[in-house]
């Protein structure tokens, strides 16, 4: 199995790669939106997961006012 | 004074750190690296690079900067001092203060031109005619030109007075918003400024990835080619050390570690607020807009528009070359929600600039009050006086903006790479990584695995080590050559050992000051709860 993802992946480099971008206009490939869609969704996920636990933590009593 | 200072939410220190590392490289410097080295596949040492470099030396600094105000030292020289336990951390820490104060002095004149930009989308463009399409780039370049005083020194007094004008309203508002204090003027604007940066950022992305294929005879100019351009991956730029190099360098500088920001913002935390989820969450807000919005905005419009030959040359025009002559060529041709599209992109740039410009003035702030125990009045006008001479040079020599290079290249660049190296060393083999480590989790709200005890002991520190080798082999016999022929450059490298000087004479009364109070200077006993 493993080895059929990997030569699948392989495959799928070599098609993307086969034009380097930036060189040539070129839609966004299968690779591309995988690449895209990992990267924007990981951080999106994290920042949300982030804020999330931070809004959810209970407040702390009242600071002290800053003595300017 | 600045001890008595509290961040007034856990939320407001993350905001305001988040605030200090977003800036104008996530939307303009990061895109073109990731389409010049690899595409999608950029990503990879980039994310590597975010693991086990930046994320980790955010930490550390955070952690050593919020044991440091507990030691009752807000300054980064202090506060290096007490983790590098020794004189020699005092000193080498003015770089703590040096960074921030230098940048600031070209960063506030890079603010005032998206301020200005921003004002002219606002009154109707910059002057590009949308009916003769083939005179924008010329006409933006010029107006760039103009408006920065390229072309020649003393502009700013001449043509581009304007620029002066937004400048002063830009100054006056940073030293405002810094000497209103930390929760009262700092966080509270952060609070705003950050998510006022996310609707704008918001607003541009859904315009571009509207955009469709605007030209029919240049059906190759459509947003698919846009983002195949940044992120169809070219694997074979894996095995160039330069694309691992450039990923490493884009995270270091995008997160602001190595800055002295942290270390000073950190030190007004408490004994137990929380420093590993808040790091985290500060670093994750970077990404979202560095990978969500950056990475698809910015290159994605310029194909559109530009074709994929236009958007290379543009990025080989460097950032600001892309942020202020290419972008308003693509607003222009946007048709008549342009300037609307332009006025909130570069509001947009503002924001990030003056959220990391305050971030800049604070550490100075705290630096002077402490060290020569004047109150903030004084401080403030201490850094007043320095930041004024200091940007008005840059103003003044702003001739092929080779003054500011300087200081960018030399202070805002290699520099930090100093500081962070000496941070992340003196967190795990001076302070103690075991200390540390435990120091870290205090009051925590996430653990983290143990596996970045590794991560902060060895591996951090041998991969800045590399990186920075490698970056000095590549760069420093040509920065070198170039000051040694420029008579601005050596001007520029005048000024930085200046304030330098000063920075070394303030610690110097400081470490008497703080001894004669009896402080915990070099870390020799332990915090008492």
């Amino acid at each position: 199995m493993l080895a059929l993802l990997f030569s699948a992946l392989g495959m799928l480099a070599q098609e993307a790669t086969a034009t380097a971008p930036g060189q040539i206009a070129q839609p966004i490939q299968p690779l591309g939106w995988l690449f895209l869609c990992f990267s924007v969704g990981f951080v999106v996920l994290l920042t949300l997961w982030c804020y999330t636990r931070i809004l959810s933590l209970p407040t702390d009593p009242a600071e002290v006012a800053e003595g300017d | 004074m600045s001890s008595q200072q509290h961040w007034g939410t856990r939320l407001g220190v993350v905001l305001a750190v988040a605030g200090s590392a977003v800036g104008l490289g996530n939307f303009l410097r990061f895109p073109g690296q990731a389409a010049a080295n690899g595409g999608g596949a950029f990503l990879i040492p980039y994310f590597i690079a975010l693991l086990l470099l930046g994320i980790p030396i955010g930490w550390a600094e955070w952690t050593m900067a919020r044991y440091g105000g507990r030691k009752g030292l807000h300054s980064g020289p202090a506060i290096m001092g007490i983790a590098g336990k020794s004189s020699f951390g005092r000193y080498i820490g003015i770089l703590s203060v040096l960074i921030p104060l230098a940048v600031s002095f070209y960063y506030t004149f890079v603010e005032a031109w998206c301020l200005g930009y921003a004002w002219h989308y606002l009154m109707g463009g910059i002057g590009l005619d949308p009916a003769q399409p083939a005179t924008h780039t010329a006409t933006a370049k010029t107006f760039f030109e103009n408006y920065t005083g390229l072309n020649e020194n003393g502009a700013i007094f001449g043509p581009s007075i304007e620029t002066l004008y937004f400048w002063l309203l830009t100054v006056a508002l940073n030293i405002f918003l810094v000497y209103r204090g930390l929760s009262g003027g700092i966080e509270k604007f952060c609070s705003l400024a950050m998510p006022a940066m996310a609707v704008c950022a918001i607003i541009v992305l859904i315009r571009v990835l509207t955009l469709g294929t605007p030209d029919p005879a240049k059906p190759d100019q459509n947003v698919l080619t846009g983002l195949g351009y940044m992120w169809n991956p070219n694997f074979s730029e894996l095995l160039d050390p330069q694309t691992w190099l450039a990923a490493a360098g884009q995270i270091f500088f995008s997160l602001s570690v190595g800055f002295g920001v942290i270390l000073n913002y950190a030190s007004y935390l408490k004994k137990n607020d929380d420093i590993a989820l808040s790091g985290l969450t500060a670093a994750a807000t970077n990404e979202f807009f560095e990978v969500g919005f950056g990475g698809i905005i910015t290159l994605t419009a310029s194909v559109v528009f530009l074709g994929v030959s236009g958007t290379i040359a543009a990025v080989s025009g460097g950032t600001f070359g892309l942020g202020f002559q290419t972008l308003p060529v693509v607003f222009a041709q946007m048709g008549p929600a342009g300037n609307f599209i332009g006025f909130i992109w570069f509001f947009m740039l503002f924001l990030a600039a003056i959220t990391s410009s305050i971030s800049m003035y604070q550490p100075s702030l705290a630096f002077f009050e402490e060290s020569l125990g004047i109150s903030r009045k004084r401080g403030t006008t201490f850094l007043v006086t320095i930041a004024l001479i200091g940007s008005f040079l840059v103003m003044y020599y702003s001739k092929g903006l080779e003054f500011l290079s300087t200081i960018d290249d030399w202070v805002g660049t290699l520099l930090i790479f100093v500081l962070a190296g000496v941070q992340i060393i003196f967190f795990s083999w001076v302070f103690g990584l075991e200390r540390g480590w435990k120091e870290l989790h205090a009051g925590s709200k996430i653990r983290l695995p143990s596996f970045f005890k590794i991560v902060l002991k060895w591996i951090a520190p041998i991969y800045l080590l590399i990186i920075f080798a490698a970056f000095c082999y590549q760069n420093l016999p040509t920065w070198i050559a170039k000051v040694i022929n420029s008579p601005t450059q050596q001007g520029a490298m005048l000024l930085i050992a200046i304030v330098a000087m000063v920075l070394i004479g303030c610690v110097y009364i400081g470490e008497r000051r703080w001894r004669a109070e009896g402080l915990d200077i070099n870390d020799d006993k332990p915090l008492v709860d």
